[in-house]
């Protein structure tokens, strides 16, 4: 039987390999992948949670202030007339009380609808200033209410102003205050106190109106340029100048161009998240290493497994084909003697009539016959050369037992094959016709196990001839490689056999001793050279066998003398 | 000594052509023939003693003509000649009335021992078939009709 080719196993091994190693790796990174992104994704919504909720406690805790300084303010413009609010003593009496709720209140003003203004209280002298063509009065004219961004002022210290335009007996007059940001400063510090985040407060332009406590001034343009002011609260990934990442919380300010900022840096948060991940990824590598080890190992073993059995089976089927080889030698054992008995027995008889001639001579005292002695002689020494020719085509035969491959003349082959069956063919009356192809193409192959393939054939064809009967022997090219078809007159095989005649054990003569492997090894020998065997069959009329053998190395020799 | 007549059948014409001189010379009556048909010619015309046969022959094998022998001369003593591998043809041979049979190569001395033995059985038949026919032709006589 032809073993697979070298490297098979090696082919094989990698192929089991990377089955075994894929099977068990794809699960095993999609749990990986699955569960660090859920991982992941609830880290995240985590920190996204806490970081909405310190953005809006820090928006509420501004707009309650920002509210609770527009109403003081509004509330005196309520209580006090524009007359009343003019004299100089009023309004210090009024600043008073406010500065004792707190010292966020720099100064207060009164200015009159044309933008001067009329009274002032506080550490500048800006009685009589004029404010008609400032912005921020003419807001408050148009809107009611102004606040502005923070600036560092005179003194350089920041501060924002709140107006509150007011109707008096007629009059239109507007309350203005100076406020310092260190309430907002610190209403922005208690975020940075609950989480280690910063937080800070942008106009719409991204300049720092409260900035963080570590890195930003006031009226500096920050990183970040805050979107359209919205309703809810929105969380962003950010990027600073120097590439840092962060997670971006921004809650605007109701009615107000101010936007409350609180940043987590992503390293922070993702600490744990990392943590977690290294571990993750820690398993996930070791998960790798051990399905690489176990699908080594498995690929390794099953493979070395498979080959120990093919090993086996190989060396089961060669003892197998052997074995059918010796069934078919013994068959061809009785023609053989028979063969080597004839000239054996005419050797015999030729030598005691040799003596015989001597003895009569001897007796007799006659002159010896010369020309029977000699046709004696001619006829021993033609005997001997049968004997040779039949004893030197047994050797051939019986020689070529290997497994190598050599170039083999089929049409030679058959000829030596039938050599063995003529006597008996012909004592039963069975005719053997050869139809070759005399420039056959040599055909690479293992010379024995065809000859088996051919004398197996031809016994059965010779078994299906019951009485008198021709087999045709015909060779040709086909396809870069040979055909042969063996053809009998025999007894045929119905239809319902031909899908099973070259099963294992099927036979159609069990009864007479038939082992049923022969033409199942027959079939194997022919695949094992990637070849084809296939039968047409008739009832009554005979069957044909069909053998292909491709050959890629086939080069044409010179003919057979047949 | 009587001579007698030995029909020899082998399809290997060199075999039975020197064994038929060497029966000749040692005082037989010999004929050869190589085939089974060839045979029953001779045996349909001529009287013989004793038939060596061989047993493997194309068309026509020694059991066969055996067989085909017995029916003509059912006498003439038959001695099968076989191959080691159709030594079960002998004794299937002499189940049909074979005399004996022997294998090949023969030893002459063996052969001529075999047709002396067949032919004296033979003898001996024919004599007792003459003295059944004369007790018949007898017991004829004294039959009143």
């Amino acid at each position: 039987m032809n073993n697979p080719k070298p490297g098979y196993y090696k082919l094989l091994r990698y192929k089991l390999f990377f089955a075994v190693f894929l099977a068990s790796l794809i699960p095993l990174t999609v749990i990986y992948f699955m569960s660090s992104s859920y991982y992941n994704k609830a880290i995240r919504s985590k920190i996204e949670s806490v970081l909405i909720n310190i953005a809006e406690n820090r928006k509420d805790a501004i707009e309650l202030f920002l509210k609770e300084k527009t109403e003081q303010l509004s509330v005196i413009g309520n209580m006090y007339t524009y007359d009343y609010l003019s004299k100089q003593k009023n309004l210090e009496r009024i600043f008073e009380s406010l500065q004792k709720e707190g010292k966020d209140y720099v100064d207060i003003s009164i200015v009159d609808q044309h933008g001067s203004a009329v009274n002032y209280v506080g550490p500048y002298s800006l009685s009589g200033m004029n404010y008609t063509n400032e912005k921020w009065f003419k807001e408050a004219m148009v809107r009611g209410i102004y606040k502005s961004d923070v600036f560092l002022g005179f003194r350089r210290f920041p501060h924002f102003i709140i107006a509150v335009k007011k109707p008096s007996d007629g009059k239109t007059f507007i309350i203005r205050s100076t406020i310092n940001t260190d309430a907002l400063k610190s209403l922005m510090r208690i975020a940075e106190v609950e989480a280690p985040v910063e937080a800070f407060i942008l106009n719409e332009d991204g300049i720092y109106q409260i900035p963080p406590s570590e890195g930003g001034d006031i009226a500096q343009k920050s990183f970040l340029t805050p979107e359209q002011p919205y309703a809810d609260t929105k969380i962003t990934e950010v990027r600073d100048n120097n590439n840092n990442s962060f997670y971006c919380a921004e809650s605007w300010i109701t009615n107000s161009d101010w936007v409350v900022v609180v940043l987590q840096a992503m390293k922070n948060n993702i600490e744990p998240l990392t943590g977690a991940m290294k571990i993750g990824k820690l398993l996930f590598l070791s998960g790798l290493l051990c399905i690489f080890l176990i699908s080594f190992v498995v690929s390794t073993w099953f493979t070395n497994k498979l080959y120990a059995a093919d090993m086996h089976r190989a060396t089961l089927n060669n003892q197998l084909i052997q074995a059918e080889k010796m069934a078919a030698i013994g068959r061809l054992a009785a023609g053989i003697a028979h063969e080597i008995n004839n000239p054996a027995a005419i050797i015999n008889n030729e030598s005691g009539w040799m003596n015989d001639l001597i003895k009569e001579t001897t007796e007799k005292g006659t002159k010896i016959d010369y020309d029977e002695f000699r046709k004696s002689i001619q006829q021993i020494k033609k005997q001997i050369d049968r004997c040779k020719s039949i004893t030197s085509r047994l050797l051939g035969f019986s020689r070529r037992v290997g497994e190598g491959i050599e170039p083999v003349h089929i049409n030679q082959l058959i000829d030596e094959a039938i050599f063995f069956l003529e006597k008996e063919a012909k004592h039963e009356n069975i005719l053997f016709s050869k139809k070759y192809q005399q420039d056959l193409p040599l055909w690479h192959g293992n010379a024995s196990q065809i000859e088996q393939v051919f004398l197996n054939i031809i016994t059965n064809a010779m078994d299906a001839i019951k009485g008198k009967g021709e087999i045709i022997l015909s060779t040709g090219e086909l396809s870069g490689g040979v055909e042969i078809r063996i053809k009998d007159t025999g007894a045929g095989m119905p239809a319902e056999y031909l899908p099973r005649i070259f099963e294992p054990f099927f036979s159609t003569k069990l009864h007479k001793g038939g082992t049923g492997l022969g033409l199942s090894i027959c079939y194997d020998i022919v695949k094992g050279f990637g070849g084809k065997i296939s039968v047409e069959s008739e009832v009554d009329k005979g069957s044909t066998f069909i053998i292909y053998l491709p050959d890629n190395h086939g080069d044409r020799h010179s003919g057979l003398q047949v | 000594m009587d001579s007698i007549n030995v029909l020899l059948v082998d399809d290997e014409i060199e075999f039975v052509e020197t064994l038929a001189k060497r029966l000749n010379k040692r005082g037989f009556n010999t004929l050869y023939t190589t085939s089974g048909k060839d045979a029953m010619e001779k045996i349909k015309k001529e009287q013989f003693d004793v038939a060596v046969i061989d047993v493997r022959m194309p068309e026509m094998d020694g059991i066969t003509l055996l067989g085909e022998i017995k029916q003509v001369q059912p006498l003439v003593e038959v001695i099968l000649l076989t191959g080691y591998a159709s030594i079960q043809s002998g004794i299937e041979g002499m189940k049909k009335g074979a005399f004996d049979y022997l294998m090949k190569p023969t030893d002459i001395d063996e052969l001529i021992k075999k047709i002396r033995d067949a032919y004296e059985r033979k003898k001996q038949q024919d004599e007792k078939i003459l003295k059944a026919e004369a007790k018949n032709s007898h017991s004829g006589r004294e039959q009143p009709y």
